[in-house]
């Protein structure tokens, strides 16, 4: 606001209005009749003087001004000439030179506004005249302003760190101003790193562009954050703050050596290589070229992988595939063992949720993931070695595990490997739970039961069976710090029929156990019907009695019924019949296992419902009626519920009835004040799964209900997890324990495979089933060495890293943390410099160059990675099948000066392929022809490195290609590619037959270059590059204050000129950073607090938030450091409170009174 | 395509054109000057409806090549150029050929009559002789749905002869 002041005096004064009509040469004067103007101005009233002259802007002009000022002639100043933009600032300096308040000048624009838009002469003189009457009255009531200088902050944020962004950060740095270099790729080097040679000179880029990216790197005053974007930026010039997203490397870069160990024991390197342009491949943990700075690798990781993220053990199941694709199957095993010791089990009997998951599932089908579990569990065993892993020294406490099921074995391994002294209590006769005592040998083998025991027995642990606990207390006074109850569910539901009573009826756990402890008797000459599901009343009973999905719930006992019944056929029984009460489709067994049980001549009566046992009078089972069922509306679990249908009972005549019903825990015993449910589970907390004893855990089918081993396994280690943290009085924390990465989708994985990898041969070896099987030897043919290893390379790594965890095993460093999150920083900073670059253009766009059709048509930056010695080929321009060409047609203007794309010219597209032309020529010794439209050779050696190419015998043809098509119109042409272009110089159409086509694609800006613009509050121009101040005079700063340009952001360009722009922009940050202040434009927005009535109205609009409420006082206060002077509020203010300085109503109406009224 | 849908016309089609290698020939002013209902330079949807009907249709850049049509037998320059005209119809075909096309789909009267009519000129004039069916896309359509060879109006062709049908499930393409 305007304060005290010696001027003050001059705005008491009559305004004597000064009046400077320019003629700007021929400018002004050729269309307007200045005299006239002049003279007209000077009949105005208020007016003291009017003058015209020649150049006002130059110094006889403005000491016009001033003269008048000093001699008392004028005090206000009006001159009709350029416009504000041009020369507002000198009119306000010379008016301040001359004694009065430098706001007290107003320009009438009668160049940009008059002379050089209107045709006629006369109507401009009139429309000069207009204005200059308008500017009279309006300058009349200007204030004089105090001009305010806003602190700049003297650090310097440079986005983007190719050779432009390097060049402005080391000039800055060198400066001695600290400079916080940002690059969103992994390293710095831009495009120039990916070139072979650079033209004319022909050095090679890395060598002159690697000793400025390392002093950037070692440099002590820049700040540089690679692999990090910048999210958002506010406040203004001078002092902005900016936050920049630092991406998870997943590699500690501090701790990190660059030794590289990582990136060659990776265990999957065909990920297709970005920086390669999509010809060669690279490692999942990757440094993107040889010299990178920083030289600290990533790891690529696009999310969990499916399979597993799936996995309910937690097993890493990608990471165990990926290291069999390797061939390391020991390496293989460990990594399932860190999770559970029951390796060769769950390589049988799990239910694999992971293979569901696959995404090659959608294309042939799922790798084998549980069968190549398999394999290098039997690899293993087979061999004998013992597993790599070993023990912590004890720790003096000691855990209790009840029961030793998957759950129970699994904690106590990984509570062993901590050191702890465990003791396992199982009640049965043998360890192992049901695997041990349920699953048929046919499907799991007790011998491989007894060797997954065994890892665990080998750490220590104890198990003691035959044991039955009844009482936790006691376990606790006998000195156990801790006990995990794993005790499953290892109660049947009865059928609820009567004559379930008599000799022949057996729940079906009952049967398998028996069986798989040799103690059943053999079933010959008894016929066995399997009943699953129950009678008709029992969904509800069943229902209301469990926790969580019925589905989930029924798969075991449906899994035991097939069970039940392929055993049937094992022990001699001559018929087995199995009787199901729903229909086929309902039944939720696995369909491979009913397929099973079919083939080897198990007969299953769908919709059909026990009612009763018959037996023979004397105790013993003869028969099972039936009632036939219609299903009817759906029951809780969404399946059709069964009624009866009156009358149709039927007798079945068996010997043997085995219900295969329902599963339940049976907790009750245990004591302890453990709560349980009523359906016999122990209430745990799902997190921690600490019951309400803080002593005792629950984990697997006692908590849950029956559920399957993969879950079991699971829950084994998180109680594991958990019991070690409470004994070492740590947080409990089930956060960090179930932490991962997000699972990726799988139309993301497919999206971005190669079309090579798409449907593969599964070459799944089949089981063979054959009718009424007489034993128990293991069905499934185990995978060959071949099939598991085409089984593991289908593999299309939808995770990219499979956390197979080779990295951190070789990392001498301990640098690798796969737990790491992206981080957020904020800076702050004076200014900013974009140096974003630019992107090639997408040949795809034009389909008659047949980019992505034609194997050999190349685009230019493909070729200079070809032609690079740590490209892909190793420095040999090759073809796709591996042959040198023997010629080459070169294509100019590619998406440039082409309306239908890019209507500018790329300015290096023709020295550059020149440059390819030459390097071509000399590797291959291959004909090259050039087609061009004009040959734009403009800088400093550019037409000797011209010449020096013309005269290698490069055929050089004036005219646009056509087409490049493999129609092969004579036999020369067969097999080659043909130009077709006029030759307009030779008045011809020729036809060119080539091996290879280079295209020499257009610059373009960066996709996101519109999102980075308004970001940073910067304009984009017609053609998508960042628009200049000036074309001429300011090319690299904006129109935002303290926003600087450099390189080929802001327009196509070579390197020497990228660095020239990036050394300008640095200078132009220097002058404000030197300066240490910049000056404010005084015309913010002002609020009159008589007026305002708290309305907020304007509070929403203002863009920069430079308004806030006074709440006490309830008027709006506008900060006038943070407003821009828009003018957005001013106009939304309903009651006038709110005023823009240098543009108040009085000012404005004063100006539409002067052209309305004085012309 | 956009009314009925290629699934019902796969449906539809009782005897699938059984893996027919045919080369489809869009002529010069069907997706040019105005590109309207597909892509100017590299158009497929004929391609994509006759797969439907059972046919594999080959990949060749001269789908939109000028044949010399309007040079020779119609158009502005009727019989004016007649060099000019085989020529560019012998290019099409002998690449079509080349190609291991069985036959060639047009979709205009000017385009098939001239494809169809010369190659017996061709023969004489060229030295490799090119011999193919040059039908509508309307009647190798009409086949696999079943239509009789009167009611396609297959006998005032002046050549028609389609290949027996390769393999036990109509073909390399499979129907999905």
């Amino acid at each position: 606001m305007s304060g005290p002041d010696a001027d003050r005096s001059q705005a008491a004064l009559p305004a004597k209005v000064g009046v400077y009509v320019c003629h700007c040469g021929h400018n002004i004067a050729a269309k307007v009749d200045v005299e006239r103007v002049a003279a007209f101005a000077a009949s105005l009233p208020g007016v003291a003087v009017a003058r015209d002259y020649k150049f006002m802007c130059s110094d006889p002009g403005q000491e016009l001004i001033q003269r008048d000022i000093r001699d008392g002639l004028v005090n206000r100043v009006v001159v009709a000439s350029c416009s504000p933009l041009m020369h507002g600032a000198t009119f306000r300096r010379a008016t301040e030179a001359g004694g009065i308040s430098p706001f007290y000048s107003q320009m009438a624009s009668i160049r940009e506004h008059v002379s050089w838009v209107t045709a006629d002469g006369g109507d401009a003189t009139e429309k000069a005249s207009t204005l200059i009457a308008g500017a009279v009255r309006r300058v009349a009531a200007h204030e004089q302003l105090d001009r305010r200088r806003a602190p700049v902050h003297p650090d310097v944020l440079v986005v983007g760190g190719g050779i432009g962004g390097i060049h402005a950060a080391l000039t800055l740095a060198d400066a001695g101003k600290h400079v916080y270099l940002v690059e969103r790729e992994p390293c710095i080097g831009g495009q120039m790193a990916k070139f072979d040679k650079t033209f004319p000179t022909l050095d090679c880029a890395a060598c002159i562009l690697t000793p400025k990216m390392v002093q950037v790197g070692q440099h002590p005053n820049i700040d540089l954050l690679s692999f990090s974007e910048v999210e958002e930026v506010s406040g203004y010039v001078g002092s902005f703050k900016v936050k920049v997203r630092r991406k998870a490397r997943y590699i500690n870069e501090d701790a990190c050596t660059g030794c590289n160990l990582c990136v060659e024991n990776c265990t999957w390197d065909g990920i297709l290589s970005e920086f390669d342009h999509g010809l060669g491949t690279r490692p999942v943990a990757y440094k993107p070229f040889p010299q990178a700075v920083p030289a600290c690798p990533v790891i690529d990781r696009a999310g969990t992988s499916r399979c597993t993220f799936s996995c309910p053990a937690g097993i890493k199941a990608h990471g165990y595939v990926s290291l069999v694709r390797k061939g390391e199957y020991e390496k293989a095993f460990n990594l399932v063992l860190d999770a559970t010791p029951l390796v060769g089990s769950l390589g049988r009997a799990c239910y694999a949720q992971c293979e569901t998951e696959c995404t090659r599932a959608s294309l042939e089908g799922p790798l084998p993931i549980r069968r190549l579990k398999r394999f290098i569990a039997d690899a293993h065993y087979e061999r004998g070695a013992a597993a790599a892993i070993e023990a912590a020294p004890p720790n003096g406490k000691q855990v209790a595990v009840v029961g030793s099921g998957p759950g129970g074995l699994t904690a106590a391994w990984q509570l062993a490997r901590k050191g702890y002294r465990v003791k396992i209590f199982e009640a049965a006769p043998e360890p192992g739970g049901m695997l041990r005592l349920a699953i048929p040998g046919y499907r799991l083998p007790v011998s491989v039961v007894e060797r997954d025991i065994e890892n665990v027995t080998a750490l220590g642990v104890e198990i003691a069976t035959s044991t039955r606990v009844g009482n936790l207390e006691e376990l606790r006074r006998e000195g156990y710090d801790a006990i995990l109850v794993a005790t499953g569910a290892p109660v049947s539901t009865s059928l609820g029929v009567p004559g379930e009573d008599l000799d022949g009826v057996v729940s079906g756990l009952e049967f398998l156990e028996a069986a798989k402890l040799g103690e059943a008797a053999g079933l010959k000459g008894k016929r066995a019907v399997i009943v699953g599901g129950g009678n008709v009343a029992m969904d509800a009973a069943r229902t209301a009695r469990r926790i969580g999905a019925p589905e989930e719930l029924s798969e075991p006992e449906e899994i035991m019924v097939t069970d039940a019944a392929r055993t049937a056929w094992r022990l001699g029984a001559p018929e087995v019949i199995v009787v199901y009460r729903r229909g086929r489709g309902e039944m939720p067994a696995y369909p491979e296992e009913v397929d099973a049980a079919e083939q080897e001549g198990t007969r299953f009566s769908f919709q059909v419902a026990p009612v009763e046992v018959v037996g023979d009078g004397h105790g013993r089972a003869t028969g099972l009626r039936c009632v036939r069922t219609e299903l009817g509306a759906p029951d809780a679990s969404g399946r059709r519920r069964p009624e009866p249908v009156p009358g149709s009972e039927f007798v079945i005549a068996c010997e043997m009835v085995i219900a295969a019903i329902g599963l339940r825990p049976e907790a009750a015993t245990l004591a302890a004040g453990l709560l349980t449910a009523a359906n016999g589970t122990i209430q745990a907390d799902p997190g921690t799964l600490q019951t309400d004893v803080p002593y005792v855990f629950a984990a697997g089918d006692v908590v849950s209900g029956a559920l399957d081993i993969a879950h079991a396994v699971g829950r084994g280690q998180r109680a594991a997890f958990m019991i070690d943290r409470w004994l070492q009085g740590e947080q409990l924390d089930p956060a960090s324990f179930d932490a991962k990465l997000p699972v990726v989708d799988q139309a993301d994985v497919l999206a971005k495979q190669h079309p090579a990898r798409g449907h593969l041969d599964p070459r799944a070896p089949a089981i063979r089933f054959a009718a009424a099987p007489a034993d128990f030897a293991e069905l499934e043919p185990p995978l060959t060495e071949a099939e598991a290893r085409y089984g593991a390379e289908r593999c299309l790594d939808c995770g990219g890293c499979s956390e197979c965890g080779q990295c951190i095993a070789v990392c001498e460093a301990d640098a690798i943390d796969l737990a790491m999150c992206d981080t957020e920083v904020e800076l702050d900073v004076g200014a900013i410099i974009v140096a974003t670059g630019f992107k090639p253009f997408d040949a795809r766009r034009i389909p008659e160059y047949g980019y992505g059709r034609y194997p050999n048509v190349y685009t230019a930056p493909e070729v200079e990675r070809l032609l690079n010695a740590s490209g892909p080929t190793q420095g040999e321009i090759v073809l796709r099948g591996g042959e040198h060409p023997r010629t080459v047609g070169i294509i100019h203007c590619v998406g440039s000066r082409d309306a239908r794309y890019n209507a500018y010219c790329s300015r290096v597209c023709c020295m550059y392929s020149l440059k390819l032309a030459h390097l071509i020529k000399e590797r291959t010794g291959a004909e090259v022809y050039s087609f061009y439209i004009d040959m734009r050779t403009p800088g400093k050696g550019y037409e000797e490195f011209y010449g020096k190419v013309m005269k290698e015998g490069v055929h050089l043809i004036r005219g646009r290609v056509v087409e490049v098509s493999d129609e092969a119109e004579w036999p020369g042409a067969e097999g080659k590619l043909v130009l077709r272009a006029e030759d307009t110089l030779a008045g011809v159409v020729r036809q060119v037959p080539v091996d290879m086509v280079v295209l020499a694609v257009a610059l373009e800006p960066q996709a996101d270059a519109e999102h980075v613009g308004r970001l940073l509050n910067i304009s984009c121009g017609s053609e998508g590059f960042f628009t200049e101040r000036h074309p001429k005079l300011a090319p690299v700063s904006t129109f935002t204050d303290g926003v600087f340009l450099a390189g080929a952001c802001q327009g196509p360009k070579d390197i020497p000129d990228t660095v020239a722009q990036a050394g300008a922009a640095a200078a132009e940050a220097l002058v404000m950073i030197d300066r240490g202040s910049v000056e404010l434009e005084p015309s913010t927005a002002f609020v009159d607090a008589a007026k305002c009535s708290g309305c907020r109205i304007c509070l929403g609009l203002c863009p920069f938030g430079a308004l806030s409420l006074d709440a006490e006082a309830n008027v709006v206060v506008a900060n006038e450091v943070l407003c821009k002077g828009c003018g957005v509020c001013v106009a939304a203010c309903p009651s006038g409170a709110l005023q823009q300085h240098l543009f108040t109503d009085e000012q404005i109406l004063a100006e539409l009174e002067g052209v309305l009224k004085d012309v | 395509m956009n009314d009925i849908g290629l699934d019902r016309i796969a449906e539809a089609a009782v005897r699938p054109l059984g893996g027919l290698r045919v080369a489809c020939y869009y002529g010069c002013l069907l997706v040019r000057p105005y590109a309207t209902f597909d892509d100017r330079r590299a158009p497929t949807s004929m391609e994509r409806l006759l797969e439907a009907a059972g046919a594999e249709p080959i990949d060749w850049p001269l789908r939109t090549r000028c044949c010399g049509g309007s040079c020779y037998c119609g158009g502005p320059l009727i019989g004016a150029l007649p060099e000019a005209t085989l020529r560019l119809s012998y290019r099409l075909l002998k690449d079509a050929k080349r190609r291991g096309a069985d036959a060639i789909a047009t979709v205009c009267p000017l385009c098939q009559f001239n494809l169809e009519a010369f190659q017996g000129q061709m023969a004489r004039r060229f030295d490799e002789p090119v011999d193919l069916t040059v039908g509508f896309f309307t009647q190798l359509l009409g086949t696999a749905l079943g239509l009789n060879e009167r009611a396609l109006g297959v006998h005032r062709m002046l050549r028609w002869q389609l290949p027996e049908p390769t393999g036990a499930e109509g073909g390399a393409h499979v129907r999905a």
